[in-house]
């Protein structure tokens, strides 16, 4: 069985050989490697779009803001 | 193509994703590369699916918008990771003009934030002479891996510009963690004598040798005869021993033995000339190995020197 936090952080169930093939130590890292990761991505997403956001006139500014919701 | 080198190549792409150092993800090296790969794919898909539904809203109006300005609003407002997002997302044809009036350095940025599975219409449009530029700064950059991600999606004329675009050392980094390795011949059919010389020259200024034996196990029986003659016109004459010591750190003996056994006889004359630089230990563990998987009579001239 995969660790229930590996396949909520992944979305999916993660290839059975791998599990199998990694310690609960590892499998651990792993997860935390890839909550890491996709926080990361998150909030490098998040800055770009504030940064773009700045660039725009108030009423484009809205409109956007809109789209992105 | 040997599975310890398939894993390290595997962990080594799972690790730029997950911006990690590969050194960090070592124990993957023991799963199955197939099963390393399939996770990294399911990686991707938890990366890039999320907000698939917030950037086709955004990518929308650049339907209306006209290349020009859509490229200002590209580079000065929505930066290098939204146009990432967003290239998968707008028609082909489109994304090309916009990226055409787009500066280099700002297309190296979108290609590093890109995944090309999902813009695969795109970058198949994009003219080779831009692909030679961006793949000759991600190869400053030793952005490989990256590079490898694009390779698979190239058409023939862009490949070859990539090619032309990246140093020997880039060139053999990226065949190592290319996506479709299956094209890895033909990529070496398109290079002229002179650069195969200088890759092998390169490989082993670098100590490239695993790099080179995958390369070696993935290509055509006819093309690993031209690269090995290659060498040995080019006067390598670390060749026999690098062979051998990558072939030994990565367990793939049987391949790496049955390659040699495959080569034209004249090569094998001239790499069994070589086995003199083999030290007694390493001339020994290969004989052994060549005999316990009976290929000492197949490997003709370099079996009689191992043995000597």
């Amino acid at each position: 069985m995969p660790r229930p936090d590996l396949r909520a952080e992944l979305g999916a169930d993660p290839p059975p050989g791998l599990v199998a093939a990694l310690s609960p130590e590892e499998l651990g890292e792993l997860t935390s490697a890839v909550r890491e990761a996709k926080a990361r991505q998150r909030a490098a997403l998040d800055r770009a779009a504030n940064d773009a956001l700045g660039h725009l006139p108030g009423l484009v500014r809205k409109a956007v803001l809109r789209m992105l919701r | 193509m040997s599975a310890a080198l398939e894993a390290r190549a595997e962990v080594a792409k799972l690790a730029r994703l997950l911006g990690s150092a590969p050194e960090e993800l070592d124990y993957l090296t023991k799963a199955r590369p197939d099963d390393v790969r399939r996770f990294r794919e399911q990686l991707t898909d938890a990366l890039f699916d999320r907000d698939k539904a917030r950037f086709g809203r955004l990518a929308a109006p650049s339907r209306i918008l006209p290349a020009q300005l859509a490229a200002t609003i590209a580079e000065r407002a929505l930066g290098p990771m939204l146009c990432a997002r967003l290239s998968g997302l707008i028609e082909p044809d489109k994304a090309i003009d916009i990226a055409k009036r787009l500066p280099a350095p700002f297309l190296v940025e979108v290609a590093i934030e890109m995944d090309p599975r999902r813009a695969k219409d795109v970058i198949a449009r994009v003219p080779a002479e831009l692909v030679a530029t961006v793949a000759r700064e991600l190869a400053d950059r030793g952005e490989t891996v990256t590079m490898g991600r694009f390779v698979g999606y190239l058409g023939d004329d862009a490949l070859a510009a990539a090619i032309a675009g990246m140093d020997d050392f880039a060139l053999l980094e990226t065949a190592f963690v290319m996506e479709g390795k299956e094209r890895l011949d033909r990529i070496l059919k398109l290079l002229p004598p002179e650069r195969l010389r200088a890759m092998v020259a390169t490989a082993e200024q670098r100590g490239l040798w695993d790099e080179t034996l995958d390369l070696l196990m993935l290509v055509s029986p006819q093309r690993r005869a031209t690269l090995v003659q290659t060498a040995l016109d080019t006067g390598v004459e670390g060749i026999l021993p690098s062979l051998f010591a990558a072939v030994d750190s990565t367990g793939s003996w049987e391949s790496g033995l049955r390659m040699l056994a495959e080569l034209p006889p004249d090569s094998k004359q001239q790499l069994a000339a070589y086995a003199s630089t083999l030290n007694g230990t390493e001339r020994l563990r290969a004989l052994k190995q060549a005999e316990a998987l009976h290929l000492t009579k197949e490997l003709g001239p370099i079996g009689e020197a191992l043995k000597r």
